[in-house]
């Protein structure tokens, strides 16, 4: 049972590397209730990436499962970050209507 | 056919770069891109500019043109910069079409696309092209995007619309002078 998971890549474009990583989580044979992901490899993500990568996270959530990242990029935390706010504003205006 | 041109003055770099790929070679492609940029020297916040600009273009291809092949322009000049990236794929309107949203024509499916408009899902949106579009802005830079019979030029606030030769896919080609940016600034 394995909760520690290091990225290996570089970089991260697209939204089929998120997905990737969520599957790698709920392919293990015995989950934890807790996966740390490490991130220190990466050097770039791009936008698209970070989207997903919280879709994920929150799914993973919704199984039952925390994911943290740890060791993210300055442009990972800030785009992050930027992503959450405007995700956040989007939800909101598709609960209200 | 794969050209990489650089100069020895770091002042006067320049990087020139001109491929075509199948769509299975772009994120190869895009990481041998990157890294060759990553050494080239920027005012501040025009890396991340380059970096997100280019990625999120080639994320757009993957993820709704169902191209099969993409031509890649890049030229890094001492003080401009420009880049053209264009797919062969289904273009804006139909691939707004198949998500069930509708422009009237491809001028509209342009404007839904510099809005950030992307698809009805909510978890999925599209503020890379509005990004892109507000960063070369605040660069003073030229924006042009071409599909079906629409071509549109984004310069400062404006913009203006052209009706063209039908184009298959998408063609994106922006070109700004190189200058210092607060790039986290224009990202939405």
């Amino acid at each position: 049972m394995k909760n520690l998971i290091v990225i290996p890549q570089k970089y991260l474009f697209f939204r089929s590397e998120a997905q990737g990583i969520l599957r790698d989580i709920f392919s293990q044979k015995r989950i934890p209730k807790i996966i740390e992901l490490d991130f220190s490899q990466v050097k770039f993500v791009s936008r698209s990436f970070i989207d997903e990568f919280l879709n994920i996270v929150e799914e993973a959530k919704r199984r039952g499962v925390t994911v943290k990242a740890h060791n993210l990029a300055p442009i990972f935390k800030k785009l992050k970050k930027i992503v959450e706010r405007k995700k956040s504003q989007i939800q909101k205006v598709f609960a209200e209507a | 056919m794969l050209i990489f041109i650089w100069g020895n003055d770091i002042l006067k770099d320049v990087f020139s770069y001109r491929n075509k790929i199948k769509s299975s070679e772009l994120g190869e492609e895009l990481e041998k891109i990157l890294q060759r940029i990553e050494r080239l020297k920027f005012p501040v916040g025009f890396l991340d500019f380059i970096l997100y600009a280019i990625s999120e273009i080639f994320a757009n291809i993957k993820e709704h043109s169902q191209a099969r092949e993409i031509l890649i322009d890049l030229l890094v000049a001492q003080k401009k910069c420009k880049i053209n990236i264009s797919d062969n794929g289904i273009g804006f309107r139909e691939s707004y079409l198949k998500k069930g949203i509708y422009p009237k024509d491809d001028s509209v499916a342009i404007e839904f696309a510099l809005s950030g408009l992307s698809t009805k899902d909510p978890k999925e949106r599209g503020f890379g092209l509005y990004s892109i579009r507000k960063l070369v802005e605040a660069l003073g830079g030229r924006l042009i995007l071409e599909t079906g019979l629409a071509k549109s030029i984004l310069e400062g606030k404006k913009i203006g619309f052209r009706g063209i030769t039908k184009r298959e896919g998408v063609k994106v080609t922006f070109e700004t002078p190189i200058k210092k940016i607060d790039f986290y600034k224009h990202i939405h």
